[in-house]
């Protein structure tokens, strides 16, 4: 058997495996591992072609390091994807856009032609792409057996035919399964992630061997080649013309990584989650960097191995295995470049066959009454059948377009022509996402500007090489004009083709957006586009209202319209959870703006939004709209999502004040029985002393012939109920004063120490007669504090008769200290009684404690005595607690803010 | 990921927009060899890993400002 059958058996065994991949992956497309930002990433990578595989190794054989312009841009790009990409997807996510062409669109108001227009830009750009792969493919296969397949022979003996159609079957089976291609195709991406994993590890495989294996690593290569008589131009940039090629090519692929078709469809499309961005802005350089890290190895490595051009260098990476003998190495790197060029066919042919249909078929399909008519009943299965249809006739072009039309091209010409030609999206497409002022006739402008710069400076010299049109257009100009030569347009001569097509085509279709755009005006359904489209972040939740629609329409209309194409059972659920979401009674007769809008916007995933727009007026009545009405209708739209924001924060500021309130009813509920417990104790305490008068009072008054001393005696005991009477019912009034906030307490600046001396002057007489030792101990530089001295000395004078209480019976011992704390002032009196036990300590402010607590011996009081103290304090802003000294009895000291000077 | 990190990610652009262009290339671009590497191909490496490195840890604290709320 020969090799060329090994190689046979092996790309087809490759694909088999590609369809059982594809084929898992739509069984477990529900699974949420398989929407993972790695997939993301990778699936970005079908920007490697086999333009990278075969081409970068021929580009810098001969030409040095200007292949790196291709990565250049994608890399810088990469930081920009969370501004850039994000916000495209955002857009297309909320306007349900499926491709390039449809995106712009939907910009200038879902206009058909600029659709169309921008789709067959596509197809002239991509189509050439695409047959580059399958050429890259055959030149491959020819390398191992020069026999069985020849470009010149029939199709049935061409190794690219039976490819082709073994694509057209895969791309129809796993590219466009669903009617609604904004839906996910899970089973597509995981291919294309694979493939990308396939052809990076064949070509660092190739990479190791070729540096390790045929030299002695990176440096062995390029001291090596150091002898090479070109070796300074392959390693350097050329200064004179090198820099401004340089710039002009890494701007080119700035541009491609976002706008070409397959790069759109991976990124924005397939998208599943905004936040698989965040890992492609570092993985998908570093993915790069590993392709590439070889190329000017293997590409110097070739030029020794194989000097004076005897091979081209685009066969190297497959020559030197073989030259080895190494068949093995050869077959791995053969299924990289074949997985190169697979994935990137695959992807292409299904953004493209998407675009033709929404853009091109469907349009025509409607214009036509004929076979509106005609197609009718069964539009959904058309529109399906039609993408199918299109992938393989996609297919078919570009391997026609192989077999008799690009042959004489270099891998790298066309595929840098085809960047230039869809980099002409630029303007219309990322200028219209940032700048509201670009309309429709700036957008056509720029389109054609671009498109016929693009065709007159790179590929009228392409078909002249070809041989298909006389060169006298390339040497003397259009119209014999010299300043209109294509490769020296306006007289100035670059010397890289591709980066002075692109820079012309560039500039004038740039020139063309900006100038026409301000010179003419919007219609209105563009400016609520320009105005969604720019400000997409703001409306993207609101979608539905932020589009301004009036007119008639009824709901069934509506849905039958949409039964047509999505069935009737997808179109009855969506409407179902639209109806859900936005509270749309069940039963409603008349569609609303919103039911409108929503309709289209699902239309547009399986139609493409121009063709959604022109179904969705011939199934409604609409009015004309002002223009005053779409600004109102978007500043109520952006008042709606603010107050929605402020209402969100209304709701929680109520949550929080109901919490308090909930609290302050609780603390309230607790006062009022601590009141109905306050009355209840005074009038306990008011009824000892009342009964002791009457039964005292009743005495004396029956028995008249009492003894005086015995009368004397009681009268005494009545007096002193009656003061004690009179003293509660003073501190109760005191309290109630203090408490309702009725007592003014004047302040004044005061020096502490003078009013502890006050106070124990007062009762210096009563301790001696009870035989306590009174000390103090004041502070020599205590600071001034802002203080009532009455009603100081009345805190002081009730925590010494306090402490008088509660002293030792027979060696009482009172302390008066005062001493600066913190920035306060602080008093304490301290006794050597008992002791307050820990757990009290705290309780003991409150009223009547003492009363309350029946375990305490109860001593002479009110007990509102440390109560009124509090609220004294209190007033003073100051503190005051209650401790047991260090050996017995207890300190109760307070606390006063320093006077602040 | 916060506007912050957006604007860390838009100057990393625009800085290494600048490093990977006259005149700052033409610094490395002379056709010598440093330890057997060439010049420029040393530079463009480092500016490369560099990218990738900075994307990485500029994400990463994107990622991690938005999972602690701010």
């Amino acid at each position: 058997m020969g090799i060329e059958w090994v190689v046979i058996i092996l790309s087809s065994a490759y694909l088999g495996l590609l369809f059982v991949i594809a084929g898992w992956a739509e069984k477990n497309a529900n699974k949420q591992w398989l929407s993972n930002p790695y997939i993301y990433a990778l699936s970005l990578a079908v920007y490697c072609t086999a333009w990278t595989f075969y081409g970068s190794v021929g580009r810098a054989a001969n030409q040095g390091l200007d292949f790196l312009t291709t990565y250049m841009g994608p890399i810088l790009m990469a930081p920009l994807f969370w501004l850039v990409l994000r916000k495209i997807i955002r857009i297309c996510k909320a306007q349900r856009i499926t491709s390039i062409a449809d995106f712009i669109s939907a910009r200038y108001g879902k206009s058909l032609f600029l659709g169309a227009f921008a789709t067959i830009i596509c197809i002239l750009a991509i189509i050439p792409y695409i047959s580059i792969q399958l050429k890259a493919i055959s030149s491959s296969f020819r390398i191992f057996s020069a026999d069985v397949a020849g470009s010149k022979g029939l199709f049935f003996n061409d190794s690219a035919f039976y490819l082709m159609v073994i694509l057209a079957v895969f791309t129809i089976f796993f590219g466009s399964r669903k009617i609604d291609a904004s839906q996910k195709n899970t089973g597509l991406i995981t291919v294309v992630a694979f493939e990308s994993l396939f052809k990076l590890f064949a070509f660092v495989v190739l990479g190791f061997y070729v540096t390790y294996g045929l030299f002695n690593g990176f440096s062995d290569i390029f001291i090596k080649s150091s002898e090479l008589p070109y070796f300074e131009r392959l390693i350097t940039i050329d200064p004179v013309d090198g820099y401004g090629d340089w710039f002009w090519l890494n701007i080119l692929s700035f541009l491609a990584i976002i706008l070409l078709p397959r790069q759109f469809h991976v990124a924005v499309k397939e998208n599943n989650d905004e936040n698989h961005l965040k890992k492609a802005i570092w993985l998908f350089p570093l993915y790069l960097f590993l392709i590439n890290v070889f190329v000017l190895p293997i590409a110097l490595g070739g030029n020794l191995l194989f000097p004076g051009n005897s091979v081209d260098a685009d066969t190297y990476v497959l020559v030197m295995p073989l030259a080895q003998g190494n068949t093995f190495l050869a077959l791995l790197v053969f299924l990289g470049g074949f997985s190169a060029a697979t994935s990137m066919i695959i992807v292409s042919t299904s953004a493209l066959s998407i675009m033709i249909s929404n853009n091109l078929m469907i349009p025509g399909i409607l214009r036509s009454e004929f076979l509106s008519k005609k197609l009718n009943p069964q539009l959904n299965k058309v529109v399906l059948r039609g993408r199918q249809l299109m992938i393989v006739v996609m297919l078919m072009l570009a391997y026609l377009y192989y077999k008799y039309i690009g042959q004489p091209f270099p891998l790298v010409s066309i595929g840098l022509i085809s960047f230039v030609g869809v980099a002409q999206f630029a303007p219309s497409a990322i200028g219209g996402m940032f700048w509201k002022g670009g309309n429709y006739k700036g957008a056509i402008a720029s389109l054609t500007v671009g498109f016929l710069v693009w065709m007159f400076t790179l590929v009228l010299p392409t078909i002249v090489n070809a041989k298909l049109i006389d060169a006298t257009i390339l040497n003397e100009g259009l119209f014999g004009l010299s300043w209109l030569k294509p490769q020296a347009f306006l007289g100035v001569d670059f010397s890289n083709n591709v980066s002075q097509g692109f820079m012309w085509s560039i500039l004038c279709n740039g020139l063309a957006y900006v100038g026409v755009s301000a010179l003419t005006s919007q219609s209105i359904k563009e400016t609520n586009q320009a105005e969604v489209f720019v400000d997409i972040f703001k409306y993207s939740t609101v979608y539905e209202s932020a589009i301004v629609w009036k007119g008639q329409a009824f709901i069934t209309d509506i849905k039958n319209l949409l039964s047509m194409f999505l069935g009737k059972r997808r179109t009855d659920l969506a409407f179902e959870r639209f109806s859900d979401r936005n509270a749309i009674e069940q039963g409603t007769i008349e569609a609303d703006f919103r039911v409108v809008n929503f309709a289209e916007k699902l239309l547009s995933g399986a139609v493409g939004s121009a063709s959604a727009r022109v179904l969705m007026s011939s199934v409604v009545k609409e009015e004309e709209i002002k223009l005053e009405e779409v600004f109102n209708i978007l500043q109520e739209t952006q008042r709606y999502i603010t107050d929605n924001k402020e209402l969100k924060k209304k709701s929680v500021e109520l949550e929080t004040a109901g919490v308090k309130l909930r609290q302050a009813n609780k603390e309230l509920t607790k006062l009022d029985e601590l009141k109905d417990e306050f009355i209840s104790t005074v009038t306990h305490e008011m009824r000892t002393p009342i009964t002791s008068i009457r039964a005292l009072s009743e005495i004396i008054n029956d028995n008249e012939d009492l003894k005086t001393e015995e009368r004397a005696k009681f009268l005494d005991t009545i007096v002193e109920e009656t003061k004690r009477m009179e003293r509660l019912i003073n501190q109760v009034l005191d309290l109630e004063k203090i408490e309702s906030g009725k007592l003014e307490i004047p302040f004044s600046t005061i020096h502490l120490n003078d009013v502890a001396n006050e106070s124990v002057r007062k009762v210096k007489q009563l301790i001696s007669e009870k035989g306590i030792a009174l000390s103090t101990n004041l502070h020599g530089k205590l600071p001034l504090v802002k203080g009532n001295r009455d009603r100081l000395v009345q805190v002081i004078l009730n925590l010494m008769s306090n402490a008088i209480k509660f002293c030792d019976n027979s060696n009482g011992e009172i302390t008066i200290t005062t001493s600066t704390r913190n920035g306060s002032v602080e008093l304490s009196v301290s006794d050597n009684g008992p002791g307050v036990p820990k757990d009290s300590q705290k309780l003991i402010f409150e009223a009547f404690y003492q009363a309350k607590n029946q375990t305490l011996k109860k001593p002479e009081g009110s007990g509102l005595g440390l109560t009124i103290c509090k609220k004294i304090i209190d007033k003073h802003e100051g503190s005051i607690w209650i401790e047991n000294g260090a050996e017995s009895g207890a300190v109760v000291a307070f606390s006063l803010p320093k006077l602040k000077l | 990921m916060s506007k912050k990190v957006v604007t860390y990610l838009t100057v990393i652009f625009v800085a290494f927009a600048l490093a990977l262009h006259y005149p700052f290339i033409a610094i490395a671009n002379k056709p010598i060899l440093v330890y057997g590497f060439p010049a420029f191909l040393i530079y463009l490496t480092f500016v490369w890993v560099l990218l990738i490195v900075v994307g990485f840890l500029v994400v990463r604290k994107g990622t991690s400002d938005d999972t602690h709320g701010y």
